[in-house]
C-alpha cells in the first residue's frame, strides 16, 4: 500500500492568491437560461468563480501568493533547499515553469527545482513529496507551490464545467518542526485517464483538427476543449474517496474525533455533502470555499484553509486532507497547522510581462 | 399517497415538468432535462425529504422515474 510517514517536518505559513477578475455564476444566464443556473448552484453550491486574466498564468498566481508569504513570514531564500511547481497549466512547453519561478523568486542555485504534473491530488501529493525531499537532507525549508488556471481549457458553452472552475494560486512554507507526524495515503488509476482529459497539444497528438464533435454527455466540444465523463468522476467521489479515508483512518488508528478539521478538495458541494453523510463528520468541522471560488484543482485545499481560518487567531488545526481528480489521481493525509500562520487570500492582476517571448527576440 | 405526492412533487420541481409527465417513459435516457446536474438535484431532494441516505450504487443507477420509487421502497419508504 502507498503510505508515507514523515516526521520532524511541519507547515510554517500559507497564503493563496487570485485574480482579481470576479465571475459571478449569473453572469451566464443569457447563455445557459436561470434554471439551469438555479440548478447548478444549488447542487454545485458554486455562486461566482476568479478567473484568470488573458495574460495571467498559473505561475504569475504562484509567484503572488510565494511573495505574500515571503512578505509575512521573515526566510533568508538562501535557506529555501527545494520548490515544487504542482501546475498542469504551464507557462511553455518546456522549460518547466519551475525555472522562471525560481528566477522570479530570487531562489538560489543551490535550491532544486521542479514541476509536478497533477490536478485536484496536486496539494496532498506535492506536501508529502516535498516532505520526502526534506527528509532526506538537512536544509531548513521547503516551498511547495501550486498554481492553475483551467478556466483557459474549457469550451465557454460546456455548461458541465465552464461555471465551476476557478484560477488560483497557493504557497506553502515547510520547515522543521518537532514532534509533528505526518501519514500520507496516496492512490492512482490509470485505468480511467480518459475520465477528466483535453486530448489536443500533447505530443500523442499536437495540432489536431479545431473540428467540434458531441461528446458521451451530449455536448459539443473540439479535442482542445477539457472533457470530464461526469458520472464516471462522480461515481469516484462517491465511492473510492470514502473507502479511502476510511483506509486511512484504518491505517492511522485515528477516528474523527482525533480531527478538528476535515477539508476535502472543493469539487462540488454534493460530493462533500455526500462525504459528510457517509464519513458521519461534524458539519461544522467541514469548511466550504467553492461558492465563491469553485473548483480550483489541486489549490482548493490550501485556499479553503486560508479562507475558513485565515482570519482566526490562536487555534490549532488537526486537520485530515482530501484531494482528489485527474488521473484518477487521490491521497488522504494529515496535517497540523496555526491559524495564526494561515493568511488571508489576496487578489492580483499581476503578470510577467517578461515572460511573452518575441520572434527575434531570444 | 403522501409519498407519492412528496416524490412527485420533487420531480416536477427538479425537472421543470408536469405531473403528467411522470410515467414509465419519464427516465435519464429519454428525458432532455434529466442532466447530470438535475440528477445530483434530485438525489439531494429525494435524500432530504424522505430522510435517506442513498448508496453510490442506487445514485448511479437511479435512471428513471419508476425504478426510483422501486429504489426508495428498498429504504423503508412507503408509496
Amino acid at each position: 500500500m502507498s503510505v508515507f510517514k514523515s516526521s520532524g517536518i511541519g507547515i510554517a505559513g500559507i497564503a493563496c492568491a487570485v485574480p482579481k477578475n470576479n465571475v459571478p455564476v449569473e453572469s451566464f444566464t443569457s447563455a445557459f437560461g436561470e434554471e439551469a443556473i438555479r440548478n447548478f448552484t444549488s447542487v454545485t453550491g458554486i455562486k461566482s468563480t476568479y478567473k484568470a486574466l488573458p495574460e495571467q498564468t498559473a505561475s504569475d498566481l504562484a509567484v503572488v501568493a510565494a511573495q505574500e508569504l515571503f512578505s509575512r513570514i521573515n526566510v533568508a531564500k538562501s535557506e529555501i533547499g527545494a520548490m515544487f511547481l504542482v501546475t498542469q497549466s504551464p507557462d511553455y512547453r518546456r522549460p518547466s515553469s519551475a525555472s522562471v519561478v525560481q528566477l522570479r523568486l530570487g531562489l538560489p542555485i543551490d535550491c532544486s527545482c521542479m514541476e509536478i504534473n497533477l490536478g485536484c491530488s496536486g496539494f496532498v501529493y506535492g506536501l508529502q513529496t516535498a516532505m520526502a525531499m526534506m527528509s532526506a537532507s538537512d536544509y531548513k525549508y521547503g516551498l511547495l507551490l501550486l498554481g492553475e488556471t483551467a478556466t483557459k481549457l474549457v469550451d465557454p458553452m460546456d455548461k458541465s464545467i465552464v461555471m465551476m472552475y476557478g484560477d488560483a494560486g497557493a504557497a506553502i512554507l515547510l520547515e522543521r518542526q518537532e514532534d509533528v507526524k505526518t501519514t500520507t495515503l496516496l492512490r492512482s488509476d490509470g485505468s480511467r485517464y480518459k475520465a477528466i482529459i483535453l486530448p489536443a497539444g500533447g505530443f500523442r497528438d499536437m495540432a489536431p483538427d479545431h473540428e467540434r464533435f458531441i461528446c458521451s454527455d451530449g455536448i459539443e466540444r473540439s479535442l482542445y476543449d477539457i472533457f470530464m465523463d461526469g458520472t464516471s468522476v462522480f461515481s469516484f467521489s462517491i465511492s473510492d474517496i470514502p473507502e479511502a479515508i476510511n483506509d486511512y483512518l484504518k491505517i492511522t488508528e485515528t477516528a474523527v474525533s482525533d480531527y478538528n478539521a476535515f477539508v476535502f478538495h472543493q469539487a462540488n458541494q454534493f460530493i462533500i455533502k455526500q462525504l459528510i453523510k457517509k464519513m458521519k463528520l461534524p458539519k461544522d468541522q467541514v469548511p466550504l470555499a467553492l461558492d465563491r471560488y469553485g473548483n480550483t484543482g489541486g489549490i482548493s485545499i490550501p485556499l479553503t484553509l486560508c479562507d475558513a481560518y485565515g482570519d482566526k487567531c490562536g487555534e490549532k488545526l488537526k486537520s485530515l486532507i482530501c484531494g482528489f481528480g485527474i488521473g484518477l489521481s487521490w491521497g488522504v493525509a494529515n496535517i497540523e497547522v496555526d491559524t495564526d500562520n494561515l493568511y488571508p487570500i489576496i487578489q492580483t492582476d499581476d503578470y510577467y510581462k517578461e515572460g511573452k517571448l518575441i520572434p527575434g527576440q531570444y | 399517497m403522501e409519498n407519492l405526492k412528496k416524490y412527485n412533487d420533487i420531480f416536477c420541481r427538479v425537472m421543470n415538468v408536469n405531473d403528467s409527465a411522470l410515467n414509465e417513459k419519464f427516465t435519464f435516457k429519454d428525458a432532455p432535462q434529466w442532466d447530470s446536474v438535475a440528477h445530483l438535484s434530485l438525489i439531494s431532494e429525494l435524500e432530504d425529504e424522505f430522510d435517506v441516505l442513498f448508496d453510490s450504487e442506487d445514485i448511479l443507477h437511479y435512471e428513471s422515474y419508476l425504478n426510483g420509487i422501486k429504489i426508495l421502497k428498498r429504504y423503508g419508504v412507503e408509496f
